[in-house]
């Protein structure tokens, strides 16, 4: 087994940015309308917030400033004051106006955000879930389920709110400054170049804590992860601790990891606590030049500004890092995004090893009829497993492969499953090349038995219709009966929970056996579907697999060898290579290897039972 | 569910570190109270500066604010000669309340942020420490996953409650009050014309997120289906490939995430409602907070420099004020997790206090009209049983799944307590003597293999991490481990995985095994402990079992003749009962279980 794919794909960083964004963009643009919407609507907001300070500049010029000097003066020479509100209702229209247009793209942004947001999660699991159905034995051999899982949910997840809320973010952010800057310009370039001045300052300030933040959190996550397992191993292994008295032991270890925990948590809560305060300060500091100059301005003659943009502008210094926050928040989800990015389009763009051929056909009918041609194969390069293997197998015939760990046996059959492809040569079914077979073909005329049964969650008929989803529920019984399982008769509607766990591995290994023989396969492999009974369930499953394998192909590996005894043909496998091939007589008469294992295991058996006959008598 | 009792213990939580948490509550209100001085200095620059300027004389109703006059009183007299001085000291005033209001928030921040975490380090130390004493019958009738989500993700709930949404509360609060009070000073009627319509938005945005929360629930659900399939697809996706059924997967994978978007889907949707009612509701309060503040300048009632701080203060009683609801909702679910929490704390703990004996251990253990019934179960699991296990001695205890077996060694061990009758090891009542004693005497491998996430070897020295290498390795031989050691990459340094998924059953029962032998224990208990190792193997651990169990008290439980055959003495059990006892040559004459037995396994070896 390689590590590589076992742990978290590392960070990449630097140059990673770009290429993520634009890919995963692509799959918001894949609705066009939506996304333009989405960024029109948001743009239309930003503007609207943008032209805020103008309406209340020109109410504070037009209106207030001049309408309350008039009144004063006519106060004070003491003529009747006729107060005209008509000015008042107009802006009150003017600012509810504003306010409207908001609420409108609020809701435009919000529909098409929650649009792209759910729409691109669906298309990127579905893509993964997709290719994870498509990919073959060698990719999960290297895989560890719980990450792949995280791609389909907390990385699709991430990835998606990137795209949707985080992008709405950034726009915003974007036309905020945009327009804000402009407009400032536009009315005083004096005041303007103070607030664009600390600009550069406010970014490098939430960059750099944005960081730092990243850093914190990141680590964070990573214990808390630590911490979770932690519990999750003592919880579960609370017995042995008990057992072993070491309760106080692993309650000391514990602490270790939660005063990381607190250390690491403590610097991310707290520099994510000082960043506002922080740019809020930097803001006031604006302000203050603002007030200053444009304070002056306005107190020389002729007037350099008025009182209106004076408010505006120390409105703008005060509130300008809103955007800026907003754009760094996009960046830094982005670059907490990455990651993420990388492992879901790893898997979208890993490849197929095997799949089938453009000219492959389906085929009606097997017969069973097995051909190894010249068959060489490895797992990792470099280490071949099999060489110039050559292995014909007549149809119906039942085949017993013997021989040590890692020899090949479990190499052999899962080439003739097609779950591995040979590196070289070909391996023939009813005389034809079977990469000219549609695999879904191939697998309905096999049926497979695996050393561990794994169940689905759902009832024992729902997993034994696995086989064969048309079967009809007197197949399953038949199925049942034909293995030996009649315990099983009256609990087809008993759930197995998940994983089949509710069931005993015996009885896993039966529904197995059942599932398997309910798709009436033409060949039947059988990778050590017995080891690990206990005597009276393999009584019952021995009785099952003469059943399974009359009349068909069978490839059997058996670890105990009264199991294949009855094998039409036992091979015995040593490094790649056929060492002895024929039926148990035979290979007994030949006294080879196989006479060898055979009599060990009887001798083992035969040395037990006296043993237990000496120790009777000793202790009568 | 006590919500006050539950937001009791929440505080209580903070243990020691309460006076610094609340000390940063302080120190945050007061960061809000000198917030309120910033929009004054734009009034006042206005009013005393440059419409001083213009009118030549100060707003005729300046008197009516006192914190303004409090400002210029600090300041240095208006004249028309010196307004550019005065306006460098409003900057310097400026700079000093800037530099307050961001240096108390980080102070207060820090504060907050150190004592929650304090806490939650202590409170996660607590559950850890306090789930390993916890009674083994607590943690069987508990959800394993449950209990893990609570000591993680409800401590992160309350972490987060305790961290940012009081803090929230309190300085919304803060500022929601403080800036009444600032207007109120002013002119009252402005105040309340300025807060008008807040209930109005406080309750819209608590009914929207209660009825989000909802959704939200709704949409976990469908998102843990989703997973849930996910999760079986991927586990059996060597069956899945076997039977060539990656369309039927596809299928019903296809259709949960057409049902997850949908609800997905149905939450944005009630997003689009609130939101743009919501900040309707916000631009209309604004615009007449701006109307009305407008009217009572131009009827002289307040200046244009008060208008433009009342803008200010109109503005922060009203856009926070959605995120009340938000806040208050979350709140509920801090106190749904204290309430689960505290059925962890409050369960009590084992008693580990007790006696330990003196002298010799021999190992001499009496079962007298032992009665034990399962708490909720129906029927007594033992009924009556009495026995004797002599001192080294091998006792094999056999029967059926659900005899009772199990149960044996479970109230050996003090997991449970007898409901009749009593126990005696070595002449003395165990319920006598205290339970770390009593387990550290005995060494029992369990029906159900559990390793820990390290390595071979510590897992084999897991109760003895001190122990020379040496005798690891010797235990590791006895329990045919080494053997096999070379076959893992890194040999005894080979991690195992989480609970030891990377190796078979059968190696993880030998490496139990060996983990229990170096404990050296002076009564070995193997609970059908080489059920998954192949016989070939079973019969090696036989061998060189019977070396180490030598003069030993030891209890076999199993299911296969061969597991048993070094047994000096045997116990077969039906339900709860024992129905034969003796030596295995008087059983081997006897009806019965231990007769079946053989005759079964004979019949396997007559077909070799």
């Amino acid at each position: 087994m390689q590590n590589n794919y076992l742990q978290d794909t590392k960070f990449k960083g630097k140059g990673a940015l770009g290429p993520f964004l634009k890919r995963i963009f692509g799959y918001s643009f894949r609705y066009r309308g939506a996304s333009l919407g989405f960024i029109g609507a948001t743009v239309l907001v930003g503007l609207s917030d943008a032209i805020w300070p103008i309406i209340w500049m020109y109410f504070l010029d037009l209106v207030i400033v001049p309408l309350v000097n008039e009144y004063q003066t006519l106060k004070q020479q003491g003529l009747p004051v006729q107060l005209d509100y008509s000015r008042l209702w107009e802006y009150f229209a003017y600012f509810l106006g504003n306010g409207v247009v908001q609420v409108i793209g609020v809701f435009i942004f919000i529909w098409f955000g929650g649009k792209i947001q759910e729409n691109v999660l669906f298309d990127l699991r579905d893509e993964m879930f997709r290719k994870l159905q498509k990919l073959s034995y060698s990719f999960y051999d290297k895989s560890a389920m719980g990450w792949l899982l995280s791609r389909l949910t907390s990385d699709a997840d991430r990835v998606a709110e990137l795209i949707s809320w985080g992008f709405l973010d950034c726009v915003w952010g974007i036309t905020m400054i945009f327009i804000t800057t402009i407009i400032m310009f536009f009315y005083s370039w004096k005041l303007a170049l103070i607030v664009f001045l600390s600009l550069p300052l406010l970014f490098l300030m939430s960059i750099k804590i944005r960081a730092l933040i990243l850093k914190y959190s990141r680590a964070s996550r990573k214990i808390n992860s630590e911490i979770t397992a932690n519990f999750s191993e003592h919880i579960n292994g609370v017995e042995v601790n008990k057992i072993t008295a070491q309760e106080n032991r692993v309650s000391e270890d514990f602490k270790q990891l939660s005063k990381q925990m607190q250390r690491t948590t403590f610097k991310s809560t707290f520099y994510t606590a000082m960043y506002l305060p922080i740019v809020i300060f930097i803001g006031a500091v604006t302000a203050i030049l603002v007030i200053n100059a444009g304070g002056r301005m306005a107190i020389s003659l002729p007037p350099g500004i008025s009182v209106g943009l004076l408010a505006a502008f120390f409105g703008v210094a005060t509130r300008i890092f809103e955007p800026i926050m907003d754009i760094t928040r996009f960046y830094a989800m982005a670059q907490n995004s990455i990651s993420a990015g990388e492992r879901i389009f790893g898997l979208i763009d890993e490849k197929v090893e095997i799949q089938d051929a453009e000219n492959a056909r389906a085929v009606e009918h097997i017969k069973g009829h097995v051909t190894f041609n010249l068959v060489d194969f490895e797992y990792v390069k470099g280490k071949p497993v099999l060489q110039n293997f050559n292995l014909t197998i007549e149809a119906g015939q039942s085949v017993a492969l013997v021989g040590a760990t890692g020899d090949g046996k479990t190499t052999i059959s899962n080439l003739v499953g097609r779950f591995y492809e040979p590196t070289n040569g070909n391996i023939l079914i009813d005389g034809m090349d079977y990469k000219n077979i549609t695999l879904q073909s191939l697998r309905n005329h096999m049926g497979i038995v695996l050393q561990t049964p794994h169940l689905f969650k759902g009832t024992v008929k729902e997993n034994i219709k696995y086989g064969n989803q048309q079967a009809t529920d007197d197949e399953v019984v038949n199925a049942l009966n034909m293995v030996g399982a009649t315990q099983f008769v009256n609990r087809l509607e008993e759930e197995v929970g998940e994983s089949g766990d509710n069931l005993s591995l015996g009885e896993k290994q039966l529904v197995s056996f059942a599932r398997a023989i309910l798709a009436n396969p033409s060949i039947l492999i059988m990778d050590e579907a017995t080891s690990s009974v206990d005597t009276l369930t393999e009584m019952t499953i021995q009785q099952g697999v003469e059943q399974l394998i009359s009349g068909r192909t069978s490839i059997i590996i058996a670890h105990r060898l009264s199991t294949i005894k009855n094998c039409d043909r036992i091979l015995v496998i040593q490094k790649g290579n056929i060492i002895e091939d024929g039926s148990h007589q035979e290979l007994m008469k030949q006294r080879g290897h196989y006479f060898n294992l055979y009599t060990k295991q009887i001798r083992k058996k035969t040395e037990d039972k006296e043993l237990v006959k000496e120790r009777e008598v000793t202790s009568i | 569910m006590n919500t006050v009792k539950n937001l009791k213990r929440i505080f209580r939580i903070l243990h020691k570190w309460q006076a610094y948490y609340w000390a940063a509550s302080i120190l945050l209100i007061f960061s809000m109270f000198i917030r309120m001085l910033q929009p004054k200095i734009l009034q006042v620059t206005i009013d005393g500066v440059v419409l001083f300027f213009i009118n030549k004389k100060l707003p005729y109703n300046i008197s009516k604010d006192p914190v303004a006059n409090w400002i210029y009183d600090i300041l240095p007299n208006i004249t028309l000669d010196n307004l550019t001085w005065v306006l460098i000291c409003i900057g310097l005033i400026y700079l000093l309340v800037a530099s307050l209001r961001s240096a108390s928030q980080i102070a207060s921040s820090a504060l907050t942020a150190s004592s929650t975490e304090k806490s939650i380090k202590y409170l996660r130390d607590y559950l850890f420490a306090h789930i390993q004493k916890l009674p083994v019958h607590f943690i069987s009738e508990t959800n394993t996953g449950e209990l893990i989500q609570r000591c993680t993700g409800d401590v992160e709930t309350i972490r987060r409650f305790i961290l940012n949404q009081v803090v929230e509360v309190i300085r919304l609060s803060a500022v929601f009050l403080f800036a009444f009070i600032m207007m109120y000073m002013v002119n009252p009627s402005y105040a309340l014309v300025a807060v008008a319509l807040t209930p109005f938005i406080l309750i819209t945005s608590y009914l929207f997120f209660k009825k989000e929360g909802k959704v939200w629930a709704e949409h976990e659900d469908e998102a843990d289906k989703l997973t849930s399939i996910v999760n079986e697809n991927l586990n059996g996706i060597r069956v899945v490939k076997a039977f060539a059924n990656e369309q039927f997967e596809i299928d019903r994978f296809d259709k949960q995430n057409r049902v997850k978007r949908k609800v997905g889907l149905k939450q944005a949707k009630l997003h689009t409602i609130f939101w743009p009612i919501s900040d309707f509701f916000i631009h209309l309060q604004i615009a007449i907070s701006i109307f009305f503040g407008g009217y009572l300048s131009l009827k002289g009632m307040i200046t244009v420099g008060e208008f433009t701080s009342f803008f200010t203060y109109g503005i922060m009683v009203t856009w926070p004020m959605r995120q009340v609801g938000r806040i208050v909702s979350q709140m509920g679910m801090a106190v749904v997790a204290m309430d689960r929490l505290s059925k962890i704390i409050d369960a009590p703990e084992e008693d580990y206090a007790g006696d330990i004996l003196e002298g010799i251990f021999k190992g001499e253990t009496e079962f007298r009209k032992v009665s034990f019934k399962y708490p909720n179960a129906k029927t007594d699991s033992l009924k009556n049983v009495s026995f004797t296990i002599k001192a080294g001695q091998q006792t094999a205890i056999i029967g059926a799944t659900g005899a009772g077996k199990s149960t044996i060694i479970a109230l050996l061990l003090r997991f449970y307590e007898p409901d009749e009758g009593e126990i005696v090891l070595d002449g003395t009542p165990i319920q006598q003597l205290s339970k770390s004693f009593l387990r550290s005497k005995i060494g029992a491998v369990l029906q159900k293999p559990f390793l820990f996430s390290t390595t071979i070897h510590n897992n084999i020295s897991y109760a003895a991490p001190k122990m020379e290498a040496h005798l690891v390795i010797e235990a590791a031989k006895a329990s045919s481990i080494h053997e096999i050691s070379h076959i893992f990459s890194d040999g005894y340094q080979t991690m195992v995985g989480e609970k030891g998924v990377t190796l078979s059953g059968g190696q993880k029962q030998r490496v139990t095994l060996a983990r229990t032998l170096l404990e050296d224990p002076k009564i070995l208990i193997l609970d059908d402990a080489t059920s998954a190792v192949d016989t070939e193997t079973e019969f090696k651990i036989q061998h060189a079992l019977s070396d180490a169990l030598a003069g030993k008290t030891s209890i076999v439980i199993a299911h296969r003749a061969t597991s048993i055959q070094h047994a000096d003495y045997i116990i077969v059990l039906e339900e709860g009962q024992v129905i034969q006892n003796g030596t295995p040559g008087e059983l081997k004459h006897e009806e019965g279980f231990y007769k079946t037995m053989l005759t079964l396994q004979t019949k396997v070896e007559v077909e070799l």
